[in-house]
């Protein structure tokens, strides 16, 4: 396994749409560097963020409960966080930890910009 | 004003999403509603909020005029501090202190809740351990799957899995982050496992005994790292015993399928051999045969032939030391040396002398084969070649018995062995009969072997005799005199019999 650190790229589209793909452990720093990745998108303008995790197979509780900031960040300023490409054992814990009661969960990239009505 | 303001944060907290400055947000309404100069809140001593933000702890040190007010709720304790307070109305007191309180049971909820999950989710991580790696035999990519639980579960940045039974022959199979610890210190901690605040090493241990070491590493914090404690010692023990399982599984598994496979190899050999024994004999006027033979395991080493070449019949019957494959492969290497060397215009003792040679050169030396073969002609004269095997026994038509014993040594001892040919003549009536020791050597329960002179004598004393009365017989007479138990040896028998 060599996938310790994230590798993480950002971008800001129409509407308000911005799109994080994050691969690699997020942990406490993976999980930092995503949030300000959000941070600074919603800085932007970002009301719907979507976070595609392909390439990330672990994430760990402190990564989990920095992703619930950043929902419960997105839920204060009425904005909609959604993922893609998630790993059976991420969506699982995704739905134990309570992030798909108010995150939307999509199988790809594809299907998560059909859905959000992301332009291409 | 001020109550309406309080009520929408209430609101807000009560929602669960309330913002994180919401402490700030209600301090900064106190403030301005008091006329005081500053405020300071505090939760059990740490500070929450401080208004206007220059208030700094110099500040809140240095001057004088602070009102405190505190109060309880929530098992914690509340301080707001107000500098120079002009007027306090006791309705926002309360919608203060009701507004902070609701702030302070949410994020409560918040935190049982995410532990809940947690907890939640640590099962979770167990049970999935079993039916992640359901179905993978590759012991490197379940070694891989268990330390991606195991970094999730604990939110370690360092775990490795190594596989040994002795620490010096110990290979890491898989690994996330740096290894912390190398092979000298594995060495040291292999029998006892090791337990600090940044390192726990778990010995894996099976009822074969010693299968292994977990090692987790840097437990992380929400900044940096911090301690392992109990609770996660517990549950990497938990996760340890898990492994274990996994593993022992999959070596059991795995150890299950190269049984079938190798049952499967079995049969398949045995059904190759079974190919070997002639389907049905060739016709040879005057004469009848009849054959049994019962292999102990799968692969029989004892092998039989019958063939008509150049008006001549040939038969033969083989016993290679031992049993099973080897024994069987052996076999079909004389077999086919027969059926090779049967055509050509060799006498016996030199058909005998080459396989012999080729034996010698092609087995290992604990290895050899008794092997009888015999020549005859329609009107009954014969020819053999007994090598270290059984004795042939001619029943002749009064029920008298005549023997043809050993000559030679077995096959593949000797190179330059000889076999001598011994003469005979079957007349109408007679049977001859060839067998493995496997027959004669039959034990009964008490360990008594059943014997040659018995075997002649149920020959001599068949009423009707016949190739297949006397196949008949023996068997019956090896079965009540092993009392049913399988045999522990390959038994082969075949009978040539002259019509009358």
């Amino acid at each position: 396994m060599n996938e310790e650190h994230l590798k993480l790229s950002k971008d800001l589209l129409s509407h308000g749409v911005g799109v994080i793909a994050a691969a690699g452990y997020i942990n406490n720093e993976g999980g930092q560097a995503i949030a300000d990745a959000a941070m600074e998108l919603m800085g932007q303008g970002c009301g719907t963020l979507l976070i595609d995790l392909e390439g990330t197979r672990i994430i760990n509780s402190i990564g989990v409960s920095i992703l619930l900031e950043i929902m419960e960040k997105l839920l204060e300023e009425r904005g909609r966080l959604a993922f893609c490409n998630l790993t059976p054992t991420i969506a699982k814990t995704f739905e134990i930890m309570g992030l798909v009661q108010y995150a939307s969960i999509y199988p790809d990239r594809q299907t998560a910009r059909a859905e959000l009505g992301i332009q291409t | 004003m001020a109550l309406g303001e309080l009520l929408r944060l209430s609101e807000a907290a009560l929602s669960g999403h309330s913002s994180p400055h919401l402490p700030e947000d209600v301090l900064r309404v106190v403030v301005e509603e008091t006329r005081s100069r500053g405020g300071v809140l505090r939760l059990d001593g740490r500070v929450l909020a401080r208004w206007p933000r220059t208030v700094s702890q110099q500040v809140e040190d240095a001057t004088e005029g602070w009102t405190d007010l505190s109060f309880g709720g929530n098992d914690s304790a509340w301080l707001l501090r107000l500098l120079h307070l002009e007027r306090f109305d006791e309705l926002v007191a309360a919608a203060t202190r009701l507004t902070l309180r609701v702030w302070d049971l949410c994020d409560e909820l918040k935190r049982t809740r995410f532990d809940e999950r947690f907890h939640l989710w640590e099962l979770e991580a167990i049970r999935s351990i079993a039916t992640s790696i359901g179905g993978i035999l590759d012991r490197s990519r379940v070694a891989e799957e268990l330390i991606s639980h195991l970094v999730a579960l604990l939110g370690v940045r360092s775990a490795h899995l190594y596989l040994g039974q002795e620490a010096a022959s110990a290979m890491a199979v898989a690994g996330f982050g740096a290894p912390v610890l190398g092979d000298e210190e594995r060495g040291r901690i292999w029998q006892h496992g090791l337990y600090s605040d940044d390192v726990v090493a778990l010995r894996l241990e099976s009822d074969a005994g010693t299968i292994g070491l977990l090692v987790a590493a840097h437990k992380e914090a929400r900044a940096g790292t911090e301690p392992f404690v109990a609770n996660d010692v517990r549950l990497l023990e938990l996760f340890a015993v898990q492994v274990t399982v996994a593993l022992e599984y999959l070596r059991l598994t795995s150890e299950s399928l190269e049984r079938e496979r190798l049952r499967q190899e079995l049969e398949v050999a045995a059904a190759i051999q079974s190919h070997l024994y002639p389907q049905r004999f060739a016709e040879f006027p005057g004469f009848r045969l009849a054959v049994r033979s019962i292999a102990s395991r799968h692969v029989a080493g004892d092998t039989y032939d019958v063939l008509v070449r150049n008006g001549f019949l040939i038969a033969t019957v083989t016993d290679v030391s031992g049993k099973g494959v080897g024994a069987g492969m052996i076999a079909s290497g004389v077999h086919a040396g027969v059926r090779l060397l049967a055509d050509e215009e060799l006498s016996l003792g030199k058909l005998a002398g080459r396989i012999n040679r080729y034996l010698v050169g092609a087995t290992a030396d604990n290895r050899f084969a008794t092997f009888v073969m015999l020549r005859m002609d329609r009107e009954g004269a014969l020819t053999a070649v007994n090598a270290g095997h059984c004795p042939l026994l001619i029943r002749r038509g009064d029920g008298s018995i005549e023997e043809i014993t050993s000559g030679g040594l077995p096959l593949g001892i000797l190179r330059d062995t000889e076999y001598p040919e011994t003469s005979s003549r079957l007349q109408p009536g007679d049977l001859l009969v060839a067998f493995t020791d496997g027959l004669s050597e039959a034990e009964n329960p008490a360990g008594e072997e059943l014997g040659v002179e018995r075997v002649a004598a149920v020959i001599a004393g068949l009423e009707s005799p016949s190739a297949e009365a006397a196949c008949d017989a023996l068997l019956r007479t090896v079965g009540e005199h092993t009392g049913g138990q399988p045999l522990q040896d390959d038994a082969t028998l075949l009978v040539v019999e002259r019509v009358g």
